[in-house]
């Protein structure tokens, strides 16, 4: 049963975002500001370091893949991205100590992170049109702060409940 | 061989980029329609987004009819005025048309650019990541879907179908910045029909480009654009927006329309996807020419 429930979840979260994604953009603060849910990112970080690195990286090249297909509609991006910043993650975490208020933060940065890189892609093929101030003031800050809502309400709970599954297989 | 090429790793990385550069190129090709596996996943995928997306739909149904309660006076006041006119224009309208019809039997024209059928479809995603600027629909080529179909709203044209599988459809939207995304519009002017091309979009004022305007055409503000059906993709008559302002472009040589679009682009829910009933480049051919007769 334990073992349904990690996918499901992923599922769920998987098409929460587009769900989420249909609240933006929102005028705030004078600008429009574009909400970027990376709930799916924060899911597999945590994964990888609270669960089993092996899965996140199989649930990021899955996800990624899948969202690469309906999504956008260019297959690789996230495909490569996900897993590569899961790897990026744990080695940063091998170096410094390794609590969730760290892992919190990393997940933030490497949000920022996925951002810019998507940011340049788009960038390079020709869909954005925005400079980078630009960028950065109605989408990089905005989403920032949404995502660490998330990270805020579900850190805690993924931390813990992960931990048991992973005690309970052993 | 030397230890460098036995670092693992290293092989991983380099393979994978190789192949994401590879799949890139792939997606990003120009082609008619996605291949079937991507279709297939696309299915899968979408068969899920359909249930995860009703109750959502629901709950944002009940948050607007809450909204709407709350100024349904004033609005009621605004239509209560408008329903003379109404009535007026109705008739007007079944009169025209009759007239309209009974010279097109006259003359023996069968087909009009105007003539469509409708699909009704229900947005069931929009790109989480908000650079495309797509949403995926719950029609596909099993409800006669093709690509490059208009898709609109009840107040105006929104985008095209940009590709189908089975089941769901990626309608890209009018402000995507896409060089193949054009338009052949048509701004109702008070003394004959200007004809452009909708290219572009303003991220800053949030409003279409209407290029390519002659520049002794005159345009006022506040004319309405409307689809042309001159493209030979579209047909005519679809609402597009209004003409906020005028400018010439760099040199002088022709003239840019900043156009509001006349549906939001934003939230969006139920659309209608448009098949274009008239077909055949020569008799549009023939069309733009007699059109251009009588101005």
């Amino acid at each position: 049963m334990t073992r349904l429930i990690l996918p499901l979840l992923g599922v769920i979260i998987f098409y929460s975002e587009s769900i989420f994604a249909t609240f933006s953009p929102i005028e705030a603060f004078g600008d429009t500001r574009f909400l970027v849910p990376r709930f799916l990112f924060v899911f597999i970080l945590f994964i990888s370091v609270y669960y089993k690195q092996r899965t996140a990286y199989i649930y990021g090249f899955t996800f990624g893949f899948m969202y690469d297909l309906f999504f956008t509609g260019i297959i690789g991006i996230y495909m490569f991205l996900f897993p590569l910043l899961v790897y990026i993650a744990l080695a940063i975490l091998k170096l410094i100590n390794q609590n969730i208020v760290v892992v919190g933060v990393l997940g933030l940065f490497l949000i920022a992170v996925l951002e810019w890189i998507v940011y340049q892609f788009n960038l390079l093929i020709g869909v954005a049109g925005v400079d980078f101030t630009t960028f950065a003031t109605q989408r990089l800050y905005s989403t920032l702060l949404f995502n660490s809502l998330f990270i805020l309400l579900l850190a805690y709970p993924f931390k813990s409940w992960m931990i048991n599954v992973r005690q309970g297989e052993n | 061989m030397p230890p460098f090429f036995m670092n693992k790793r290293l092989i991983v990385l380099l393979v994978s980029i190789i192949l994401l550069v590879a799949l890139i190129g792939f997606s990003l090709r120009e082609r008619e329609n996605i291949s079937w596996p991507e279709q297939f996943v696309k299915d899968i995928v979408g068969f899920g987004q359909n249930i995860a997306s009703k109750p959502a739909g629901y709950a944002q149904g009940l948050i607007d009819n809450v909204q709407d309660l709350t100024n349904t006076y004033t609005e009621n006041q605004k239509l209560k005025a408008r329903l003379e006119e109404m009535a007026l224009l109705e008739t007007q309208v079944t009169d025209l048309s009759r007239d309209n019809e009974e010279l097109r039997s006259l003359n023996g024209i069968e087909e009009n650019l105007r003539d469509f059928n409708v699909v009704n479809a229900t947005v069931i995603a929009r790109n989480p990541d908000q650079w495309q600027e797509s949403i995926i629909i719950d029609k596909g080529q099993v409800n006669g879907i093709k690509t490059d179909m208009a898709v609109q709203t009840a107040s105006g044209m929104i985008g095209r179908v940009k590709d189908t599988s089975q089941f769901t459809s990626t309608v890209e939207l009018l402000s995507a910045r896409n060089a193949n995304n054009r338009v052949s519009a048509l701004i109702q002017s008070e003394e004959s029909n200007v004809f452009g091309l909708v290219e572009g979009y303003d991220l800053e004022r949030e409003e279409l480009m209407v290029k390519k305007i002659p520049f002794d055409q005159e345009v006022q503000e506040g004319s309405k654009v409307i689809t042309s059906g001159l493209g030979g993709v579209f047909p005519r008559d679809l609402v597009i927006g209004e003409v906020t302002e005028v400018t010439s472009d760099e040199y002088g040589l022709t003239q840019t329309a900043y156009v509001k679009p006349a549906s939001s682009l934003y939230d969006l829910e139920h659309v209608m996807v448009i098949e274009r009933v008239a077909a055949g480049q020569d008799e549009i051919e023939e069309d733009a020419q007699g059109e251009e007769e009588e101005e």
